[in-house]
């Protein structure tokens, strides 16, 4: 296992070498100049255009400027951003800390529901329960995470008063979006769990516990609970890297400074550097979760083995 | 016999209410204004004001930008040498108690307070004045590619300057600081709105030492001498101004401002109802509504703006006829869509100046919807069959309006091809002439008519679509030197009228009112018509 991590952590470099080309590429392929757009309304004029062109280094040959960049990551400098003038990996960390706190409270609250209501549904398979979480779910994944943020905050914050409308300025301010980000979360466990568990239910081994005659809750955790997991560790992982690398939305609505709405604006702004940085910040998480997701399914399946 | 005592005495409640505060009283100034609730007593002392900010700042550069954001924020926070009054663009001295003017108008000279301290306990003196503008001029500093130095400075040409910003001398000619508290400057030629211009928030004055120690830091903590300092600021959360007990004219009423930043609309609309900010500009999808519901706290200003329609001349094609141009003024009915999409937030334009810059006049003809007219002009140009035009617009901004003058253009046979881009795309076309007509507005930053003549028709002006003729140039240049304002006036609107309906180089469309619905408990809230809230004289009651 450890040759498999060390072999994984040293493809990181590789992935994040071809990600920061392909980023590179599109980026100078799409239309749009950064000067211009910092320049906005003076964007008209020539002179200023090329004078920040040289300053921020975008006269140079692509090449160059490619290997200015690769030769600054060497180094742990991501370069500074165009629009804040500050140091990327600085601005990307001022982040993090609400970032971190979104996608564990929402991460909670979207495995609690969604892991009991995917169970429940499974084990009490067409009851009024299975029928209850299932609409729920479909409710769940097809449900624009903006509206239902803006009835939570109607209904929670005007109405009853319990929240903040939107604020991050105590752990209070976290329910809110945390229930927003959640409940829609929630809906994708609930379905791949249920899925999951109605496969496992009909392997040999869960028929051959259950005729050994052990009691109905330890067949369910130990022998198909367990087994069921490892597509929805897949899911999971999938999802906690998309809460980590941003939930741009959930963050505008309930004014989160989060790094999802700070690669989002990016994006728009042509901040070359931003983006450059994002993207690596972005892989690097989802290639760490990968690593994560792979060592989980040899914990939760011992016949995967790595070595 | 009880419920008639209570009736009576909700009555008398209401009554006295209304008597004794004037709170909800929403009088119409003749300028069409509505004047919002003003301190009948002593100012009470204390509380935190809730604002809301729309986007997020860089930093407090008051050098970095043009933004109204960034000129919000850099009211509070810094000193000019002048400023101007909270609702009206009266020039009020700040950190300057007086300035003199020499006899060929060309040397402005300040003395500065001798009382005005940063906020790291240092004086405020001539030096840091210097040190201020000197940075304008620094080739590689933020002025230069901010607008800052396009929009305000340029057109005063202070003595030195340019040859700073060709990175010629090292230091600007022009500005001399005489003693610790007196500065001059010194311009090419007389500027008549110079020293409005030094009431911007771009020119709010630096700490030199405080700059020097603390470098690229300095504009996440900013020092300045406003009426306010930056207490804390989370980068997309919010900005916590408190007050400055040593402000030199005073501590502000207010312990603190709290500006949260909320992008979104609907947040924004929650916030004010369940009262976490104090002070709402009603969006326009739920404007009737909210206008409804707080009818009595609402309270409306006329901006100092012109929103028009470009038209490029540089491209090839019937818009080169003038015709073509005067039928899009005629189909256009502009009521309509100020009534229905704007909400009523403006006032139709017969020309370029609003009715609040001294060279407004209303004696213009305007264009009246007549679709009739506007057929017939379109067959005279030889175009009754039509053609097509390509506009292009910014995606989620003003995109009723564009929709509405595609539908327009269409009953005299014109097909707008409506181009959506994001901002950076947006600016691209624009910047490279790429579009045939566009909607544009523009903001006065100083209350005088060359502030809308040079930047929008000025050869060269980067706001103008390529438009030039030397002609009309020379008489922006030549206004812009006299130096008193009833002898400018005649020129301005002499120009106005050849620019509009002599040429139609733009299609003037309407002027915009801004709406704010105020928390009762506020008092002083200055909706000024640049857009900028001063939160100096704003104070709560209990």
């Amino acid at each position: 296992m450890r040759n498999y991590i060390i072999r994984r952590l040293l493809l990181l470099i590789l992935v994040l070498w071809g990600v920061t080309l392909v980023t590179f590429i599109l980026m100078h392929v799409v239309p749009g100049d950064p000067a211009k757009v910092l320049l906005g309304k003076l964007s008209g004029n020539e002179v200023l255009v090329t004078k920040l062109q040289h300053q921020l280094g975008l006269d140079k040959p692509l090449v160059v400027q490619y290997f200015e960049f690769v030769k600054g990551v060497l180094r742990g400098d991501l370069g500074n951003s165009y629009k804040f003038k500050a140091p990327v990996m600085s601005l990307i960390l001022e982040r993090m800390p609400a970032t971190i706190k979104l996608t564990f409270g929402a991460l909670i609250i979207g495995l609690l529901i969604g892991l009991s209501s995917g169970i429940i549904s499974a084990v009490r398979r067409y009851s009024v329960w299975d029928t209850f979480s299932m609409a729920f779910a479909f409710f769940g994944v097809s449900t624009p995470v903006f509206w239902l943020a803006m009835l939570l905050q109607l209904l929670f914050a005007v109405r009853l008063g319990w929240f903040h409308v939107s604020g991050f300025e105590g752990l209070r301010d976290l329910v809110l979006p945390s229930v927003t980000l959640g409940l829609i979360y929630s809906a994708s466990i609930a379905r791949m769990t249920r899925s999951s568990i109605l496969e496992v239910i009909r392997m040999d081994y869960v028929r051959t516990a259950r005729a050994k005659g052990a009691p109905e809750r330890i067949v369910i955790f130990r022998h198909v609970f367990r087994n069921a997991l490892i597509p929805v560790v897949t899911l999971i992982g999938m999802q906690f890297g998309g809460l980590l690398t941003g939930a741009a939305l959930t963050e505008t609505v309930f004014q989160i400074p989060g790094v999802g709405k700070l690669l989002i604006n990016s994006t728009l702004d042509l901040d070359y550097p931003m983006i450059q940085g994002g993207v690596i910040f972005v892989a690097i998480i989802f290639v760490l979760i990968n690593l994560l997701v792979d060592i989980l399914y040899a914990y939760l399946d011992p016949t995967i083995r790595y070595d | 016999m009880f419920k008639k005592q209570i009736s009576i005495l909700l009555v008398v409640l209401l009554v006295a209410i209304f008597a004794f505060t004037g709170c909800k009283s929403t009088a119409t100034t003749p300028s069409g204004d509505t004047a919002t609730p003003v301190a009948t007593t002593d100012p009470t002392v204390g509380g935190i004001l809730y604002d809301y900010s729309s986007g997020d700042l860089d930093g407090f550069d008051p050098q970095s930008g043009t933004s109204l954001l960034l000129f919000n924020a850099c009211r509070q926070i810094y000193s000019n040498l002048v400023t101007v009054g909270y609702k009206d663009f009266t020039i009020m001295p700040d950190a300057a108690k007086s300035w003199d003017t020499s006899k060929d108008g060309r040397t402005i000279t300040f003395h500065v307070r001798n009382d005005v301290y940063f906020g790291d306990g240092t004086k405020l003196t001539a030096n840091d004045v210097k040190f201020t503008f000197e940075r304008c001029f620094d080739p590689n500093g933020p002025a230069f590619s901010s607008g800052v130095v396009d929009y305000y400075l340029s057109p005063a040409k202070i003595v030195g300057g340019q040859a700073k910003m060709d990175a010629k001398a090292s230091a600007v000619s022009g500005i001399k600081v005489l003693d610790d508290y007196t500065i001059s400057f010194t311009l090419e030629q007389p500027f008549a709105p110079f020293i409005q211009i030094l009431a911007i928030p771009s020119f709010g004055i630096l700490s030199e030492k405080a700059m020097k120690q603390m470098g690229d830091t300095y504009f996440a903590h900013p020092v300045g001498s406003g009426p306010f300092y930056v207490k804390e600021w989370q980068r997309g959360s919010h900005i916590l101004y408190a007050a400055n007990l040593k402000y030199f004219k005073g501590r502000p009423a207010l312990d603190a401002v709290h500006v949260d930043i909320v992008e979104d609309e609907n947040t924004q609309v929650l916030k004010f109802e369940k009262g976490e900010i104090d002070a709402l500009q009603p969006p326009v999808a739920q404007y009737d509504e909210l206008v409804k519901k707080y009818a009595t706290n609402v309270y409306k200003t006329a901006d100092m703006s012109y929103y028009r329609i470009d038209f490029n001349l540089k491209r090839k094609g019937p818009l080169q006829d003038k015709r073509v141009r005067q039928a899009i003024c005629y189909a256009i009915n502009r009521e309509q869509i100020l009534d229905k999409i704007l909400k009523g937030q403006g006032y139709l334009a017969k020309g370029i100046f609003p009715p609040k810059l001294p060279a407004y006049t209303s004696d213009l003809p305007g264009f009246s919807y007549d679709l009739a007219k506007a057929k017939e002009l379109m067959k005279e140009a030889g175009y009754s069959n039509g053609f097509s035009l390509e506009m292009v617009m910014r995606s989620g901004k003003m995109e009723d309006e564009h929709l509405a003058f595609q539908e327009a253009l269409k009953q005299i046979g014109i097909t707008v091809n409506l181009t959506k881009a994001d901002s950076a795309t947006y600016w691209q076309l624009l910047g490279a002439g790429e579009t045939d007509i566009a909607y544009r507005n523009w903001y006065a930053d100083y209350a005088d008519p060359d502030n809308f003549v040079t930047p929008l028709f000025h050869t060269g002006a980067d706001s103008n679509m390529g438009w030039a003729k030397p002609e009309y140039d020379a008489i922006i240049d030549k206004a812009a030197k006299m130096t008193t304002i009833s002898d400018r006036i005649p020129l301005y609107q002499e120009l106005e009228k050849k620019l509009i309906y002599q040429d139609v180089v733009q299609f003037p469309l309407w002027h915009s009112i801004t709406t704010v619905i105020l928390n009762p408990k506020v008092r002083n809230y200055y909706l000024h018509p640049s857009g900028i809230v001063t939160y100096y004289p704003i104070y709560l009651v209990r």
